[in-house]
């Protein structure tokens, strides 16, 4: 076991510094210069020379190796530098943190959703195999995985805010500024979908594991009550299943949160990502995903290693 | 599993076309496989013939964002462009993205599956530390990180969804690749001086085609469906030129005005990504029935 986690420790620190390099080249070797997307498309002589300057400023004619160097050693100080195109002197980090927090309500929401929903859906389906209500509840956790997130957020607008105006259409709350609950709704359930999606599934399966196991049997065989083995009995071990999914969603969700929050216009590190791609504002690129990516590296590894804990019938080698 | 299963066509299979006979009459018991397999048929053969009712670019200004009518079934975009004829168009460039992005992740997978699971070692070390970091990052984000190096365009998003889904293909060849090297009939191939990409392209990779033909399927969904995503994004196919996912993100500032418009391209990737997942579903039954979902 500790071999284990010793060496999924040094596989994610290798895969962390690895993936900082590519970040970090495929950005750096973009095509657009950040100082043009800056000063705008200048020719003349003069602006030239404001260019060269600039990417002076910017530490752009240094070389690469070097360059790398430098970026490395302040992101570990979590200094991302200063943003390039979103605001004169704006400080990458605190604009990150910033946006982070504010993807962080909608992400909860979603996870919160997805148990709430999953994990019955789940039970029920996997303790009656092959029943319509089985067969229903596939067909909606089919629905979870098929449908294009963008999709299902613009029929959930076109339907609860448009028609019906129960929700605001987009916005992450009134126009002063504040977070609003109200606003969270569409979204949160946009994003929940999706993960309840493929946790029902799991949890379908990993029910009908336990339910066919000899402990059960042995439940049913000594007179306990059927509901009794199911909460007390077969819950326990199904849930395991849950602690891995949620790891795998977890990929699920950030990709999911970059799309969620360009549909509903709501102000988090996904809406931020797209629009630093498009503005190649590489500073905001790199901190957004080095921090998805640490926070997607960690927990699976989170997930590998309670894993373990969680179920001792799983030996590592 | 599947090398179990893999063993047993072996031994059992009286020759290889029988065996494929043998797939087809599971896959054709499956209901829900064969409607997917007829529904993704009909969108791929519509899209690839391209026969619309209206020129995609053809504004009928008469009709601007006219509801689905018997003159437009689906309705009119705010410069009176058909959304049927562009759901058409924009078909064939998203399967054309989705159909390139998984032949050239599926052999670049392949290909680096069996040199791995083949040669070990070193070499496999190599192969398996590049395709970790490949997985460092949930598909849509890589994408999103190679098309903001690479310059958003159609081929770029093609290429960048690529080399996302190669990992899969490579694990799936390797370890079939691992168990079926060191089987008698890799031993004789050995021994009567077969050179080591013959033995990889001729008797390994024929015996573990299944699973890869499963995650063809599976994953041209998922392909469509993060293709989908960076058009959508502004990321992807370019305007004028339709997609799918550009169709939804032309459509969205007009949604309290034409539910039409954004209804049915997202509608369509619905239902291209269902009708995959029940091929995917159904060959991977038809390849293995002891694998069939209790």
């Amino acid at each position: 076991m500790q071999a284990y986690i010793a060496r999924r420790l040094l596989q994610s620190a290798y895969v962390l510094v690895a993936l900082s390099i590519v970040v970090f080249a495929l950005i750096r070797f973009a095509p657009g210069n950040p100082s043009v997307i800056r000063l705008g498309f200048i020719e003349a002589g003069s602006a030239h020379d404001a260019r060269a300057a600039d990417e002076k400023a910017l530490g752009l004619d240094k070389p690469i190796p070097v360059q790398y160097y430098k970026w490395v050693t302040h992101v570990i100080r979590g200094d991302f530098g200063v943003t390039q195109t979103l605001g004169i002197g704006v400080d990458v980090r605190s604009l990150v943190l910033e946006k982070a927090k504010r993807s962080a309500p909608l992400a909860l929401a979603a996870i919160l959703i997805a148990v709430v929903f999953a994990i019955p859906l789940g039970i029920i389906a996997g303790t009656r195999p092959n029943t319509s209500v089985d067969h229903a509840l596939t067909a909606f956790s089919l629905f979870g995985i098929a449908a294009p997130s963008f999709w299902v957020g613009m029929m959930l607008i076109l339907f609860f805010a448009v028609q019906l105006g129960w929700f605001p259409t987009s916005g992450y709350g009134p126009v002063d500024g504040g977070f609003s609950l109200h606003n969270l709704v569409l979204p949160s359930i946009t994003l929940g979908i999706q993960l309840v999606g493929g946790l029902t599934r799991f949890m379908r399966s990993g029910m009908l594991d336990v339910m066919s196991s000899d402990y059960i049997r042995t439940a049913h065989a000594k007179g306990l009550h059927y509901r009794t083995v199911v909460t007390r009995h077969a819950l326990k071990n199904a849930l395991l299943v849950v602690v891995t999914v949620i790891a795998l969603q977890f990929g699920g969700l950030l990709t999911g949160s970059i799309v969620t929050e360009t549909v509903f216009g709501w102000p988090g590190l996904g809406a931020l990502l797209v629009s630093a791609i498009k503005r190649l504002d590489y500073g905001v690129v790199q901190a957004a995903v080095l921090l998805a990516g640490s926070a997607f590296v960690a927990v699976n590894l989170i997930a590998d290693i309670s894993y373990g804990y969680l179920d001792p019938r799983i030996r590592y080698q | 599993m599947t090398d179990q299963n893999t063993a047993a066509t072996l031994q059992n299979a009286p020759s290889r076309k029988g065996f494929w006979i043998g797939v087809w009459l599971n896959y054709k018991r499956n209901r829900a496989a064969m409607v997917g397999g007829i529904g993704f048929l009909i969108i791929a053969v519509v899209s690839i013939l391209g026969i619309t009712p209206y020129d995609p670019e053809y504004g009928d200004f008469d009709n601007l964002m006219s509801k689905p009518t018997f003159k437009h079934i689906m309705g009119t975009d705010n410069i009176g462009r058909d959304i049927f004829s562009r759901i058409i168009v924009g078909g064939r460039v998203s399967l054309r993205v989705g159909v390139m992005a998984i032949a050239i992740s599926a052999t670049a997978g392949v290909i680096a599956g069996l040199v791995a699971g083949y040669y070990g070692g070193w070499i496999d070390s190599i192969i398996m530390r590049v395709l970790e970091v490949v997985l460092a990052l949930p598909g849509l984000l890589l994408a999103l990180l190679l098309v903001a190096y690479l310059g958003p365009s159609l081929t770029n998003a093609m290429l960048a969804i690529s080399i996302t889904l190669i990992p899969p293909y490579a694990r799936v060849v390797r370890a079939n690749t691992l168990s079926l090297r060191e089987m008698e009939y890799v031993t004789a191939a050995k021994a009567i001086g077969a050179r080591d990409r013959r033995i990889m392209f001729r008797a390994i990779l024929p015996n573990t085609l299944s699973p890869i033909i499963v995650q063809v399927s599976l994953l041209l969904s998922v392909a469509i469906l993060v293709e989908a995503a960076l058009s959508f994004l502004g990321l992807g196919v370019q305007p004028p030129t339709p997609a799918w996912g550009s169709m939804m993100a032309e459509s969205q500032q007009f949604i309290d005005l034409a539910w039409w418009m954004s209804t049915f391209p997202g509608m369509t990737i619905f239902v291209t990504v269902i009708a995959l997942n029940f091929i995917g579903d159904g060959l991977r039954e038809a390849f293995d029935p002891r694998q069939r979902r209790r």
